[in-house]
């Protein structure tokens, strides 16, 4: 058999599956991926040297824009860091605000997750029915923070605004309702067999590799690793409700569905707790006082969706930090895509390297050329491979 | 949908393993905890270990020495790495390597300190690949040589951007 000729399909430099702009470089032999090189940079807006312009109260409203969709898990790891450096205690009801608000997001987030795998494989039935049972988890932040997203909630010493007693019952009831629904998406998902076919065995990585690129969230929990600041940190509320650790041993991407999956179900039993506590802490103490910055060094750590955030601030006293350092889950996880995508099929590499979940983003463009300069692919191609395939194996809508 | 709702009775016959009930038993044990602490003085006695507050603590070592604490940190007690934070100060450039053992919750902050005329450090890239990004984001951003980084190419700033821009640099008077 004549060697295959080996050809580089690029994808970015606005890469279709990122918030961030992204550029990976696929190599391929004939369907075979035998290698991937990733470069970044193209969205660095140095929020670390901004944010050292700022006061403290300043930074939290500057971090929220790192990211759009988990856009509380910055300012949560910010305010924890800050709290940490000046020794402050929150209230209680301060605490458990901030873990509904952050359960909130989470639930959004992974809803929005599975949608998009869903559409990548051509299921275009869990894109829409997870996307629309992501709108009433939108419509609940709306009603608490008054944001959609973005809520503006976190400040360090509590938080910025109170969940107030009438808003509980409305509030339990829209769980009530999610719940069903999530389940039956739950196990919709997780019950049929195409999916099972089609994710199984995809994309795997390793307990081995894991560790080795130190990954995070669902992606480290897909493979085995029992790790979640939520259990190991304790922080905010977390320690004060029952929940479980969803972890999976396989790597592939079905376990990272799974995990995300179930995850949401953990979340809203989370939020259900928190509400029914709130009703027993007296309304209105919902923040603790700074007095003056912080002299020293901090570091609060959140688990976001996609793991954890971690951000440093080392302060001198004065309103200003002298270093602040912030790392967001994707820049461990992202880089796990060299080993995972490896010896896939190009038809496959779209969701292996969208099962991490880096931030999604929706501009496309992508061309594969040959040594010709013959047009092969471009990103819409991809996709409807990857849909082809999962009709082939009988599925799909 | 209801055919759905019967196939599946129960979730964890997809093969789902739910992680332990409850909270880490391990997690608030004083004995681990010094037992942790221990083991860090014996392995590296001319380090400073500063445990600042339970779960965060500060270990000033050698920086020729840092490889080998490292190794210790992340084979031997068996941490995830975090990240590293690097930082220009009066000092000299200081690089924070965040640890963290999980199952405690207990950041580790390993801190070695460059001199400002020729900052170069052992590269960990040895020990696996999740270090490489931050190494080279620190490269670029301050300056500080990695012996042993194979791959030096910009991380975050243009790659047009010149060799001897470092935005993170500070000028003390």
């Amino acid at each position: 058999m004549a060697e295959l000729e080996r050809k580089i399909i690029p994808i970015g430099p606005f890469h279709p599956l990122q918030e961030e702009a992204e550029y990976f470089k696929l190599k391929v032999e004939g369907e075979k991926v035998v290698g991937l090189d990733i470069q970044l940079g193209y969205m660095h807006r140095g929020h670390e040297k901004i944010c050292e312009g700022k006061t403290y109260d300043q930074i939290p409203f500057v971090v929220e824009r790192i990211c759009g969709i988990c856009s509380t898990s910055h300012p949560f790891a910010c305010v924890q860091a800050i709290e940490d450096a000046a020794g402050i205690e929150i209230p209680p009801r301060a605490a458990y605000i901030r873990t509904i608000v952050g359960e909130l997001e989470r639930i959004h987030s992974h809803l929005l997750w599975a949608g998009l795998a869903g559409h990548f494989l051509g299921y275009n039935t869990v894109w829409m029915w997870a996307w629309k049972y992501r709108e009433s988890v939108l419509e609940i932040s709306e009603l608490i923070t008054g944001n959609r997203n973005h809520y503006a909630m976190f400040k360090p010493g509590g938080v910025r605004r109170d969940i107030e007693g009438g808003m509980i019952p409305p509030l339990l009831a829209t769980l009530d309702e999610l719940d069903k629904k999530l389940t039956m998406l739950t196990k919709a998902v997780l019950d049929d067999p195409v999916l099972h076919k089609r994710l199984e065995g995809v994309g795997v990585l390793t307990r081995e590799k894991a560790i080795e690129y130190s990954v995070e969230g669902p992606t480290g929990r897909a493979s085995g690793l029992k790790i979640d600041v939520r259990k190991d940190d304790p922080h905010a509320a977390y320690d004060w409700v029952e929940w479980e650790e969803i972890v999976c041993q396989e790597g592939d991407v079905f376990a990272k569905t799974k995990v995300r999956l179930l995850e949401c179900l953990e979340s809203t039993k989370i939020i259900r707790q928190c509400l029914g506590k709130l009703k027993d802490l007296p309304e209105g103490e919902i923040d603790a006082r700074m007095e003056r910055g912080p002299d020293g060094e901090g570091i609060g750590r959140y688990e976001a969706p996609r793991g954890e955030v971690f951000h440093y601030v080392k302060g001198d006293g004065s309103m200003y930090p002298v270093r602040y350092k912030i790392r967001a889950p994707s820049s461990m996880n992202i880089k796990s895509n060299e080993v995972a995508v490896l010896g896939s099929s190009v038809a496959d590499a779209a969701i292996t390297l969208a099962a991490v979940d880096p931030c999604y983003c929706c501009t496309e463009r992508i061309a594969a050329f040959n040594t010709k300069g013959k047009f092969l692919y471009n990103w819409n191609d991809l996709v409807k491979l990857s849909q082809e395939k999962t009709a082939r194996m009988g599925g799909g809508s | 949908m209801a055919d759905t709702l019967k196939r599946s009775q129960n979730l964890e016959k997809n093969g789902a393993y739910i992680g332990g009930k409850g909270f880490c038993p391990q997690r608030d044990s004083e004995p681990e905890f010094k037992n942790i602490e221990g083991q860090c003085r014996e392995f590296y006695p001319e380090g400073e270990l500063n445990l600042v507050r339970k779960r965060r603590w500060y270990w000033e070592i050698a920086a020729e020495d840092l490889v080998k604490v490292a190794d210790f940190c992340f084979n031997t007690l068996g941490c995830r790495f975090s990240t590293a934070t690097g930082e220009d100060t009066p000092r000299g450039f200081t690089i924070l390597y965040h640890f963290s053992i999980d199952r405690l919750g207990l950041l580790i902050n390993v801190r070695v300190i460059l001199p400002h005329d020729d900052p170069q450090v052992d590269s960990l890239t040895v020990l696996g690949q999740g270090f490489e990004w931050i190494e080279r984001e620190i490269h670029e951003m301050l300056g500080i040589g990695f012996r042993g980084l194979g791959d030096t190419r910009h991380l975050l700033l243009p790659d047009d951007s010149p060799e001897d821009y470092h935005p993170y640099r500070r000028s003390f008077g």
